[in-house]
């Protein structure tokens, strides 16, 4: 039901049910629900001053004592305005205000700005009692607070000068170095560069020579040695100079294949490089096969790694690799190739004395496919 | 001890946590320097703050430091009282905000509530047309420019001398029974009489209607024998 037809029956219903106990054509009329009462409030509303329509409610239904009948209906409908302007005032707007508004009903819209005067001055009561209580609650301001924010400001403000200041020390400085810039840093540079190059040249050349006379003494040393490594493979019985290969470690299921020189061709070596300070040069020489099928596995990526952490890779278009082995190392070589796994080469170099001679071992990598 | 005994116990038990939770929930905002303000976000504050101003104090102890610092960096000038004064009234609008579910939070509380304060002490100068400007250098999150919320005080439609006795009315009924409370929670609070009834413990929303009606016809009369009195 509307709110408005909700607090007139409110209102009314306890004295038309009263009246209606002598007035049965109004006890009729009570029962007709909603119908009776929306037609009952349009006669509330319209209803004027001197209240004639209420008299003609009073006649109609033969409801006696009509004046003191029409009295309360009065004092009931002043209420009942007060109200729907509460409502109103609330943001509810009932067909009821609106057909007070309507007709420009004088004691709705003086109840509607009593009401407004009400919320106002509730509003400034209110607001002073939750000031009342904050400040109840509240902290004062220290001096100190206001000390410490005030030389928070104090900072800005000194800040805000100071990049003023550099801003201006800006606008002098920038015709200065716009002008002469290009005049003389390009020269300047230009010379910078040339000198640069011709010493970057001059090293190069100097390096690249001594490199190259180096080279050419260290091949005449390693034709001694390394051009008979492969007959040399053929004697299995020979001491090695690099130590048995700390071998294949758990993981790697073949031993590896090492094979020292001939001792008579370390002699040899001895012999003529006794007036060259000597560093014994142990070439490792290998290739990569399936552990299963032995045969050659090309495109692996071969690592040498040493126990100072240095790595040297190569990788292997022919399914062959060499390495000349870091002296005084405990050394591992292990191949990588997708879906293959590898085993490893385990080797050392520690017990290469300086007096032994170049050596080269020949070696397999057994890679095998992963399940 | 029989089964029923133990039950007993239990069901004990969980009364006297129940009413602790209970005596908790409402002593928190009251509590100085409550902890527990710390563990509610921006936005559950707020909801609390919709249902009761009593949060007020928890929000007072989370921003009042930084929202006078803030003021007192733009408007140096300013006397602890005045910022005060208006961090209050911010306060206010937050809560107004709140208790209208008008605020959707967009930024932190503080920096609402910076903004909120920004707005007043702008408000406040062109009342007053002063020429002070606020020394802004903006540093990002210290306002929202985009929050235009201020404390509206009484409209150009309103009555100001009858406002005026009202208050002096409401201040007289203050103490007297509950006829303050009773139009503080339907004017101010916007509660509905449902509400108000079962506030107030009255068996129905028709009791709180006439209750209410009568409280009003009640401060009219005061208010009209102040306003009598000054003609």
């Amino acid at each position: 039901m509307r709110a408005d037809l909700e607090i007139l029956q409110e209102l009314f219903l306890p004295l038309l049910t009263e009246v209606a106990a002598q007035a049965p054509a109004l006890q009729q009329l009570l029962t007709d629900g909603d119908v009776f009462w929306i037609s009952f409030n349009e006669l509330i509303i319209d209803a004027d001053e001197q209240c004639t329509q209420l008299y003609g409610f009073a006649g109609k239904y033969d409801i006696p004592h009509a004046t003191e009948f029409a009295t309360n209906m009065a004092a009931l409908r002043t209420t009942y305005i007060c109200h729907i302007a509460t409502l109103y005032c609330a943001g509810e707007s009932t067909p009821s205000a609106q057909h007070l508004l309507a007709v420009g009903n004088t004691s709705f819209s003086e109840e509607v700005a009593w009401q407004k005067d009400i919320l106002a001055a509730i509003t400034l009561s209110s607001h002073t009692d939750i000031k009342d209580e904050l400040h109840n609650t509240d902290i004062p301001v220290t001096d100190e607070e206001i000390t410490q924010a005030f030389k928070a400001t104090q900072h800005a403000e000194t800040r805000a000068q100071l990049k003023a200041q550099l801003k201006e020390w800006d606008k002098q400085l920038q015709p200065t170095v716009s002008v002469q810039k290009p005049l003389r840093s390009i020269p300047f540079m230009f010379f910078r560069f040339a000198a640069a190059a011709a010493i970057f040249t001059v090293t190069t050349v100097t390096i690249v020579k001594v490199f190259e006379s180096r080279k050419k003494q260290q091949r005449t040393i390693n034709t001694l040695v390394t051009s008979p490594v492969t007959d040399s493979t053929h004697h299995l019985h020979s001491t090695p100079v690099v130590q048995p290969a700390v071998n294949i470690d758990t993981a790697s299921p073949a031993p590896m294949t090492h094979q020292a020189t001939d001792k008579t061709k370390q002699a040899q070596t001895k012999k003529t490089s006794t007036d060259i300070p000597h560093q014994p040069q142990i070439v490792l020489i290998g290739n990569i096969i399936d552990l299963h099928t032995q045969e050659t596995i090309t495109g692996v990526t071969v690592t040498l790694k040493d126990d100072s952490g240095k790595e040297q890779t190569i990788i292997s278009a022919d399914g062959n690799f060499q390495f000349i082995l870091p002296r005084h190392r405990d050394i591992v070589i292990t191949g990588k190739k997708d879906k293959y796994a590898s085993t490893r080469i385990s080797l050392s170099t520690k017990t290469v004395k300086d007096s032994d001679a170049d050596d080269t071992i020949r070696a397999h990598l057994r890679l095998f496919k992963e399940q | 001890m029989s089964i029923d005994e133990v039950n007993k116990i239990v069901w004990d038990m969980h009364s006297i946590q129940a009413v602790f939770a209970i005596l908790h929930a409402y002593a928190c905002p009251y509590m100085s320097h409550s902890p527990d303000c710390n563990t509610y976000t921006d936005n559950q504050l707020l909801t609390l703050l919709a249902e009761d101003t009593a949060w007020l104090k928890c929000i007072q102890e989370r921003t009042r430091e930084y929202c006078i610092r803030f003021m007192h960096s733009i408007y140096p000038t300013a006397g602890s009282h005045q910022l005060t004064d208006i961090y209050h009234d911010a306060l206010i609008v937050l809560y107004e905000k709140c208790r209208d579910r008008q605020l959707q939070l967009t930024c932190s509380l503080q920096t609402y509530l910076n903004s909120v304060c920004r707005n007043q002490l702008l408000q406040q100068l062109r009342q007053e047309a002063r020429n002070a400007a606020l020394q802004e250098s903006y540093i990002a999150g210290e306002y929202d420019k985009h929050i235009t919320d201020w404390l509206h005080t009484a409209g150009e439609d309103i009555n100001t001398e009858r406002v005026q006795a009202i208050v002096k009315a409401l201040a007289a009924m203050k103490h007297k029974g509950d006829c303050y409370e009773l139009l503080q929670l339907v004017h101010y609070k916007g509660l509905s009489m449902k509400q108000v009834a079962a506030h107030f413990g009255y068996s129905n929303e028709q009791i709180a209607r006439n209750k209410n009606y009568l409280c009003r016809e009640k401060l009219k009369t005061i208010a009209y024998s102040y306003l009598n009195k000054k003609k």
